[in-house]
């Protein structure tokens, strides 16, 4: 792959769709020759990911922006409502302690006014 | 009393076979068992019905499990069944027992083999990946790359990766299983809880975490401890527990899942 290429998917915000992130996740990563390890730790980052904006999405759509070179990068969202109103509580405690866990970046992020999830992971 | 009705000639002999038993005895057993607690009357049902079990096991029998296993299973939904029937309704008692033994056969193969309907393909390419990732990882000693992996067995990434998903459906696991490579008992990681201060300290509330994991079983909370609290990869966690890397996948998939579902619910968020 070239340098910073950036996938975008936008898929319906049901259960039955992570598989399709999960794949999706899984090809970019095994493009940029991630062990299986860290491939199974982007799927499931990603799977959290999902179901943590699922439960909090604008609209009936969750988009996954991969940012692609050394490791990935991955915006997820977006969701209703600021940041700052996330932070705190339980399922944000958790989905923290799950994707602080499986990535090297963890953080809710404020874009035009809307929340984002970005995550990090590196090549080991 | 039971009589295995076998047509007489050879060509009926492999196109029918009828079960019968006599329903006046069954139903005088029944009710032997049901007023007077007469616990031969329920040996002997199970006893007389052994047959039906046979019978009903033997459908699946292709399944690659052995027959004498499945009849094993069988007889506990034949005994569910006996224990379940009640005489005054209007149907037989294979009629009633039938959907039950055949319920716990399904139920069998459901928490032993695989969860959904998977193509023999990629169930087969999903046991030789699982196999090449434990030889490479032993022979590399780090964990490998898909591209590794598509050499190793002659395939490609995308079937690899095709077949990582699909292994997601399979249950190498016994999700009851607490025992440890060790051979000691169980673990429990509320034990842990309060020890490790720092570590817990990002999910600070953890009377809500304690009752989510209890709905883990000891091993599944191993693996969430390992993974999540002690920071191992999961090659290093199969490595610790004698199992796949592929198997500790699995665990962690369920166990997140429990714990997110039970989280959820525990707080009302």
């Amino acid at each position: 792959m070239n340098q910073h290429d950036r996938v975008v998917l936008t898929l319906p915000a049901r259960g039955e769709f992570a598989r399709t992130a999960r794949m999706t996740a899984a090809e970019l990563a095994s493009r940029i020759g991630m062990s299986v390890d860290g491939i199974d730790d982007v799927k499931m980052a990603v799977e959290e990911a999902f179901v943590f904006v699922t439960d909090r999405r604008v609209g009936e759509t969750v988009t996954f922006d991969f940012l692609v070179d050394e490791g990935i990068e991955l915006l997820v969202g977006p969701m209703e409502g600021s940041c700052a109103e996330q932070e705190g509580e339980t399922g944000e405690r958790y989905a923290r302690f799950i994707l602080e866990s499986v990535c090297d970046e963890f953080a809710l992020v404020d874009i035009e006014g809307r929340c984002f999830v970005r995550l990090v992971k590196r090549m080991a | 009393m039971i009589h295995l009705e076998g047509p007489s000639s050879r060509r009926r002999k492999k196109t029918s076979r009828k079960l019968v038993w006599d329903k006046a005895y069954t139903r005088e057993l029944f009710r032997r068992y049901r007023a007077d607690g007469d616990e031969a009357a329920r040996d002997e049902l199970v006893e007389m019905y052994l047959n039906l079990v046979k019978y009903l096991a033997s459908r699946f029998r292709n399944r690659g499990e052995p027959i004498d296993d499945l009849v094993q299973v069988g007889t506990i939904g034949l005994i569910k069944a006996i224990d379940r029937f009640d005489i005054e309704r209007a149907v037989e008692f294979t009629t009633y027992a039938t959907p039950t033994i055949v319920g716990e056969l399904k139920r069998y193969f459901r928490d032993k083999g695989w969860a959904i309907k998977v193509p023999r393909r990629l169930q087969e390419l999903s046991f030789k990946v699982n196999q090449a990732i434990d030889a490479l990882t032993q022979r590399q000693q780090r964990s490998p790359t898909i591209p590794e992996i598509a050499e190793y067995l002659g395939v490609t990434s995308e079937d690899v990766l095709e077949a990582l998903e699909t292994s997601e459906a399979y249950n190498f696991v016994s999700l009851e299983s607490d025992r440890n490579s060790d051979g000691s008992d169980s673990f429990s990681i509320l034990e842990y809880i309060g020890k490790d201060d720092q570590l817990m300290a990002i999910v600070d509330d953890r009377t809500t975490l304690a009752v989510a994991l209890k709905f883990l079983t000891p091993q599944e909370q191993r693996v969430l401890y390992l993974r999540f609290f002690q920071g191992l990869t999961q090659t290093e966690i199969a490595k610790q527990l004698d199992i796949s890397q592929m198997q500790v996948s699995r665990l962690l998939r369920r166990t997140l899942k429990v714990l997110r579902e039970n989280l959820v619910s525990e707080t009302g968020d």
